[in-house]
């Protein structure tokens, strides 16, 4: 799961890429409005969620609400989902709650914040976000917890047992499992799970698909991790 | 909570103002109802005296003219009608004594014709009376006032009052004649001139009821301009507690962001599974940085609030262009570092010399520099000027940085103000600085003035009271 970071703070930045990454997201830490806007005009649907600091240079992160928004109005979105926001900053003041809000944000922090809350906070946005993926996903006889990230085998029966996966592995096969029997290229998996400025050695999405094969072989699963020849990757759905 | 904060300020304000107003309308209304009745009791002397000395100077002709009558043997009967009308004598059917001749109280019958003329010199509202040395009433003309009873003549003025309560003012006068056998000496007959107040307490009547009719308009008038003047009364008041709100709010903000810095940073490294040495250090740095941000902030807040109340360190007399070198040496590794050139014009001689706090005054002119660094571009320049005009020591500094917007020049000094308010703190400094620099030119009896160009530039002038050297 993919999230763009606002926070032109480079302790706290630092600190929440920290704890979110550690959570299994994505995080894109950009400190400026105009950077962050260049992110979202290359590939909006990159991202699942984003958390914008208000007073950052360049445009604020209400700039940035209401430019997501107009793009929604737009129709421009009808492809993709909309982007759900939060809004994380020093401003508490119920103006300036009403204001975010009203401008498009989907939730608002004030800090101080305990992580535990913005956790929960952006766990809550994912289940109300009609375009964001059920936190289960079960296909044949994997099961995908996102809530937990566990991955489970045969689920529910008797021979139920958890599959030991890293955070990457998970990462990989929860892409996968979203879009069952589609193929995703090597660059969209690139882009997707790994972070951009930190784009790893080109064959860094083969050698943690070997990985991931490696990790469901126990469970006579690897099959369903499909390579296709000079396309990219499928995950295999009776 | 914060939205309660608010709609409670808003009720204070309009209970403050209800007070007030309640306060005006109440002392206004005091003054007022002193004032009315002082104009009241000055409208009903004035009308008693004018009317006590126009009944002495027709009760004096009455008695001349009757007198003059009597002396040259006349009788009452000869004097004209327009001095006495209406006159009824003893005996006559319109006056007649009671069976009991011990009662000094005439029945009196009212006079066939009682109207009461107003042809004569005097209006209708005398009564003239004549008796006997008996105290015997022998004759009347005038009106006739029902109810009042004889009584015993005073020879000065008298205040009567019927049965009704109509007030009466009354004069005697020994009347003589020309009778022989009697002593001349001795007067035969008391003459009483008496006015009815009835008219005036008419009128005063009226005037009072025209004074309660006003009462309500007035108070009703008092209320809206007490309002009005409440509203007045508030509005400073509510403006600086707009401003105390605000910068309450400003520097909680700029409390919050290091406090959040430091949880976040706490908590994202305890909840790692292993905190490695690296992670360890990195937490100690982060502390220690916001720690040491939090600090300068409030210790910048501190000083501020102390040269507000006017806590001024020990002054002296410090030399300007001293303070200058040591600022320009100070900064110059900056500016390299920012390949901004920084160039430092002062006269070499005379010395220009200030009373002040060198510590402070240090401050006040790093502040407006650092400052100008912040702003100022890349392989910008910045210059710093210094002059004696008269008694004035003048410090310029002149950069070629963004320049200030015209709309943002008058709140620059502005706590915590930002002209671009997105613009992130990390450049360093509270948003103090230029508080903090206006508050010591103030403390130091000095003032800051800026001009600006938007892309063009800025110059801060800092002026302050020259010493002469004559003076150290």
């Amino acid at each position: 799961m993919r999230l763009l970071l606002v926070e032109d703070e480079p302790d706290l930045g630092r600190a929440i890429k920290r704890t979110l990454t550690q959570e299994a997201y994505i995080v894109d830490w950009v400190q400026s409005g105009d950077e962050a806007l260049a992110y979202l005009e290359h590939d909006l649907s990159l991202y699942t969620l984003g958390i914008f600091d208000w007073m950052v240079p360049g445009r604020s992160g209400i700039e940035l609400c209401q430019w997501l928004r107009s793009r929604r109005v737009s129709g421009e979105q009808s492809q993709h989902h909309s982007l759900p926001v939060l809004i994380l900053t020093a401003k508490d003041q119920i103006e300036d709650r009403i204001m975010g809000l009203d401008a498009g944000a989907d939730d608002y922090l004030v800090k101080p914040f305990s992580m535990g809350e913005l956790l929960a906070r952006l766990r809550a946005l994912r289940r109300r976000s009609p375009d964001i993926k059920s936190p289960q996903i079960t296909i044949g006889p994997l099961t995908l917890d996102c809530d937990r990230r566990i991955a489970l085998f045969d689920a529910g029966q008797p021979s139920e047992q958890t599959i030991e996966l890293a955070q990457k592995e998970f990462q990989l096969l929860q892409y996968l499992m979203e879009h069952p029997n589609q193929i995703l290229t090597r660059d969209q998996v690139l882009n997707r799970l790994w972070e951009i400025g930190a784009e790893p050695n080109s064959n860094v999405v083969a050698a943690q698909m070997r990985l991931l094969r490696k990790r469901l072989a126990p469970y006579q699963c690897d099959y369903l991790v499909e390579t296709v020849y000079g396309m990219g990757y499928r995950f295999k759905a009776e | 909570m914060a939205w309660d904060i608010g709609s409670k300020q808003n009720n204070l304000f309009r209970r403050s103002r209800w007070q007030l107003t309640i306060w005006y309308t109440g002392v206004m209304s005091v003054v007022m109802g002193i004032s009315a009745m002082g104009v009241y009791e000055a409208i009903a002397h004035a009308h008693r005296v004018t009317a006590d000395r126009e009944l002495r100077a027709v009760a004096k002709a009455i008695h001349n003219t009757i007198e003059e009558t009597l002396i040259s043997g006349g009788r009452v009967d000869d004097v004209s009608p327009n001095i006495l009308p209406n006159l009824c004598m003893l005996g006559h059917l319109c006056l007649e004594t009671t069976t009991d001749p011990g009662d000094v109280s005439p029945s009196i019958h009212n006079h066939p014709s009682d109207v009461l003329t107003s042809s004569g010199y005097y209006n209708g509202s005398y009564y003239i009376r004549v008796l006997a040395p008996t105290g015997k009433l022998i004759a009347t003309a005038g009106m006739n006032p029902q109810g009042l009873t004889v009584t015993e003549p005073d020879f000065s003025f008298q205040t009567l009052w019927d049965d009704n309560g109509n007030e009466y003012h009354q004069m005697a006068f020994p009347l003589y004649t020309s009778d022989v056998g009697l002593n001349p000496k001795l007067p035969q007959a008391t003459l009483l001139v008496g006015r009815s107040f009835s008219d005036f307490a008419t009128y005063l009547a009226n005037t009072r009821r025209m004074i309660l009719l006003s009462i309500p308009l007035t108070m009703g008038l008092i209320a809206l301009a007490s309002w009005w003047l409440a509203g007045r009364a508030m509005k400073p008041i509510q403006l600086s507690y707009q401003k105390i709100q605000q910068f309450t709010a400003d520097a909680a903000h700029e409390l919050r962001t290091p406090l959040a810095a430091i949880q976040a940073t706490t908590e994202s490294v305890n909840r790692l599974p292993n905190i490695s040495d690296a992670d360890a250090r990195e937490l100690t740095q982060v502390l220690s940085r916001q720690n040491q941000r939090l600090t300068t902030l409030v210790n910048d807040l501190l000083f501020l609030s102390r040269l507000d109340a006017q806590q001024l360190p020990p002054m002296k007399v410090c030399c300007l262009q001293d303070i200058l070198s040591d600022i320009v040496e100070e900064l110059a590794a900056l500016a390299l570092s920012k390949t901004i050139g920084l160039t430092l014009k002062q006269p070499d001689q005379p010395l220009i010399y200030v009373l002040g706090n060198e510590e402070q005054l240090y401050q006040l002119i790093i502040n407006v520099i650092s400052n100008a660094l912040q702003y100022t571009p890349q392989k910008g320049t910045i210059t710093i000027g210094l002059k004696q005009q008269e008694k004035q020591a003048i410090i310029t500094i002149q950069d070629t940085g963004i320049g200030i917007a015209a709309q943002d020049l008058p709140r620059i000094f502005d706590r915590f103000y930002r002209v671009d308010r997105n613009r992130s703190r990390q450049q360093g400094g509270s948003g103090l600085g230029l508080s903090i620099a206006l508050a010591i030119a103030h403390a130091h009896h000095g003032h800051i003035a800026v001009e600006s160009a938007v892309g063009v530039g800025s110059q801060f002038t800092i002026t302050l009271l020259a010493r002469g050297q004559a003076l150290l």
